[in-house]
C-alpha cells in the first residue's frame, strides 16, 4: 500500500519578472516528503533553495506549481500553526529574555497548543538561562534557543534554512547531535536546507541534490544509516560512501550547469 | 561592604572620567571670560563680567525660574505634540505605500521651510498665548521624529519578520511586538536631536509675541541693552538644554539595555 506523503511539491517553477530576461530561480521542482521524514536539500548557493523553502512554508507564492501539506495549501497550514521555521540567524528578539522569546509564539497564537517553553528549555539544557537576554548568551546557545522555540510551537512540519549555518565548526558539529536529539523526541517532518554534506548525511533520511540556478532536483539519495545516530557514525564506511556520493552528485550538478551556460551563450 | 566600596569607586570613576574634564573646561572658559572683561578691554554693555551675570541670576532666581518654566513647558508640550503626530504618521506610512507617497513630500516641505519664516504667521493665526509657541516647537520636532520612526519601523530583521508571519501574527501584533521595540534606537536618536530643537522652537515663538518665557526676556533685555539679564537667560536656556539631553540619554540607557551589543542577535 502506498503511504500518503505529508508534503507534496508539484512542479514548482519560480521566476522574477521584474528583470529582463526573467530570472528563473526554480524550474519544475517535484518531490514528496513522508510523515516523520527528515529531508535535506543541498546544492550550490544561489540555486533557489531558500526560495523553495519559503514557498513550501507559504511565505512566498510560486509563479507556477503547487505545494500541499496534508492536502491543504501552505498558507492554510500556517494559519492552523502546522508549520515551524528555523533560520540561519537565530532571529531572537533582543529585548526579550530567553523565556520571553520562547513564549512569543504562544502570545501571538489564539490557541496555545504548544508545549510548555520551560520543558523544552530543559531538553536543550538551558533552563538556568531562562531569564537571560540573547546578548548574554553565546552564538551556539542562541541557536539552541531558536531550535527550542521552533520545537516548543510543536508544529507538524519544521522548515529549516541552514539552521546551523552561522555557527563555528566546533559548535556546529555538537549542535548537529543536539538537533538530532530534539527531533528524535517528536519525529516531526523536517525539510532542511544545508551547505554541509556531513550534516545532510548525519541528520537526514533522504538528501535531495539541487543544481545551480535555475534550481531543480537533479538526484536524490536515501541515507539508510540506523537510528538513533551518534557521533560514531561519522567513522563508519557507509558514512564516507554517502558523503562521497553526494560530493560526486554535486560536482555533476555544477558541471551540468556550466554546460547549460555555455549552450546558452 | 565590598559592594559599597565598588559602587563608591564607580561613582568616583564617573566623576573623574566624564564630569571632571567638562567642569575643568567650563572653569577655564569662565576664568578667561572674567579676565578678558576684567582687564578692561570690553565695555559692560557688550560683554558683562561673570560676576555681574551671577549677581543677576542669584539676585532674582524667581524671575528666571518663572520664565524658564514657561519656556520649558512650551518646548516639552510642543515636543510631545510633534512626536505623537510624527509617530502616528509614521505608523500609517509604514502600513500604506499610498500614504507614504502622500505624506513624505509634505513632511519634506515642512522640513525645508525655515521655522523662523513660519513663526510670525503662527502668531497671527494662534494669538499671543502659549499656543503658537507650542505649535512651532511641535513643527520643528515633527520631521526628525517622523523620519526616524518610519525608518525604525521598517528596520526589522527579515528572518524575525518571517518568524512572526510563520505563526500567523496579525499586523497589529507585528507592530506592537516587533516594529515598536525595533524602532526605539531610532526614536531615541531622533529625540536627542528633537528635544533641544523644541526649546529653539519655543524661544523663537516667544521672540515674536507675548511677554512670558525666556525668549521674550531675551528680546526685552536686548532692547534695553541689559547684558547681565540677556546672558543669564542664555545660561538658563543652555542649562535647560543640557538637563533635557542628559535626561533623554538616561532614559535611553535604561530602555535600550539590549541595544549596545547589537540589535539583532
Amino acid at each position: 500500500m502506498q503511504i500518503k506523503p505529508h508534503i507534496s511539491v508539484y512542479g514548482i517553477t519560480h521566476f522574477y519578472r521584474r528583470v529582463r530576461p526573467p530570472l528563473f530561480v526554480l524550474t519544475n521542482v517535484c518531490f514528496d516528503v513522508n510523515r516523520g521524514e527528515f529531508i535535506s536539500i543541498i546544492g550550490p548557493s544561489g540555486g533557489g533553495k531558500t526560495t523553495l523553502l519559503s514557498i513550501i512554508g507559504g511565505l512566498q507564492t510560486p509563479t507556477k506549481g503547487l505545494v500541499k501539506i496534508d492536502d491543504i495549501c501552505p498558507k492554510e497550514a500556517q494559519r492552523r500553526r502546522l508549520l515551524g521555521f528555523v533560520f540561519q540567524d537565530p532571529s531572537l528578539l533582543p529585548w526579550r529574555t530567553v523565556l520571553g522569546n520562547m513564549s512569543l509564539a504562544n502570545e501571538i497564537g489564539v490557541s496555545a497548543s504548544g508545549k510548555d517553553p520551560r520543558d523544552v528549555l530543559g531538553i536543550v539544557e538551558l533552563e538556568q538561562f531562562a531569564e537571560y537576554y540573547p546578548h548574554e548568551l553565546s552564538g551556539g546557545m542562541r541557536q539552541k534557543v531558536a531550535l527550542a522555540r521552533a520545537f516548543a510551537v510543536d508544529p507538524e512540519v519544521l522548515l529549516m534554512d541552514e539552521p546551523l549555518g552561522s555557527l563555528d565548526e566546533i559548535t556546529r558539529s555538537g549542535m548537529r547531535y543536539e538537533l538530532l536529539r530534539l527531533w528524535n523526541l517528536s519525529r516531526k517532518t523536517v525539510v532542511m536546507v544545508t551547505h554541509s554534506i556531513p550534516e545532510a548525511v548525519i541528520l537526514s533520511d533522504r538528501v535531495l541534490i539541487m543544481s545551480a540556478r535555475p534550481g531543480q532536483v537533479v538526484s536524490e539519495l536515501e541515507i539508510k544509516l540506523p537510528r538513533p545516530r551518534s557521533e560514531d557514525i561519522e567513522r563508519s564506511p557507509e558514512f564516507l560512501d554517502y558523503t562521497y556520493c553526494i560530493r560526486e552528485a554535486l560536482s555533476r550538478a555544477t558541471l551540468l550547469d556550466s554546460e547549460n551556460g555555455a549552450a546558452n551563450e | 561592604m565590598n559592594n559599597l566600596r565598588s559602587s563608591v569607586i564607580g561613582v568616583y570613576r564617573i566623576v573623574i572620567q566624564s564630569l571632571l574634564p567638562s567642569i575643568a573646561a567650563l572653569t577655564i572658559l569662565v576664568v578667561v571670560w572674567g579676565l578678558w572683561v576684567g582687564l578692561g578691554s570690553v565695555p559692560e554693555y557688550i560683554v558683562p563680567s561673570p560676576s555681574a551675570v551671577l549677581d543677576r541670576l542669584v539676585g532674582n532666581p524667581g524671575f528666571f525660574f518663572y520664565h524658564g518654566f514657561i519656556t520649558l513647558v512650551e518646548a516639552l508640550g510642543g515636543f510631545l505634540l510633534g512626536a505623537t503626530v510624527a509617530i502616528l504618521g509614521a505608523t500609517v506610512m509604514v502600513h500604506s505605500r499610498f500614504v507614504e507617497r502622500t505624506l513624505l513630500p509634505l513632511a519634506l516641505l515642512v522640513k525645508v521651510t525655515p521655522i523662523v519664516a513660519i513663526a510670525p504667521l503662527f502668531v497671527i493665526w494662534f494669538g499671543f498665548g502659549s499656543a503658537p509657541k507650542i505649535l512651532i516647537a511641535a513643527l520643528i520636532t515633527f520631521f526628525p521624529v517622523m523620519v526616524n520612526a518610519f525608518t525604525g519601523f521598517r528596520s526589522i530583521n527579515s528572518d524575525v519578520l518571517n518568524f512572526f508571519r510563520s505563526v500567523s501574527a496579525t499586523k497589529s501584533q507585528i507592530y506592537f511586538k516587533l516594529r515598536v521595540p525595533s524602532s526605539l534606537p531610532y526614536l531615541f536618536a531622533a529625540f536627542r536631536i528633537a528635544v533641544p530643537l523644541s526649546v529653539i522652537g519655543a524661544v523663537v515663538g516667544e521672540w515674536f509675541s507675548g511677554d512670558r518665557g525666556l525668549g521674550s526676556v531675551i528680546i526685552i533685555a536686548h532692547n534695553n541693552l541689559d547684558m547681565p539679564t540677556l546672558f543669564s537667560a542664555i545660561l538658563v536656556l543652555a542649562a535647560t538644554g543640557v538637563s533635557l539631553t542628559v535626561f533623554v540619554s538616561y532614559l535611553e540607557k535604561r530602555l535600550l539595555f539590549w541595544h549596545e551589543i547589537g540589535v539583532i542577535s
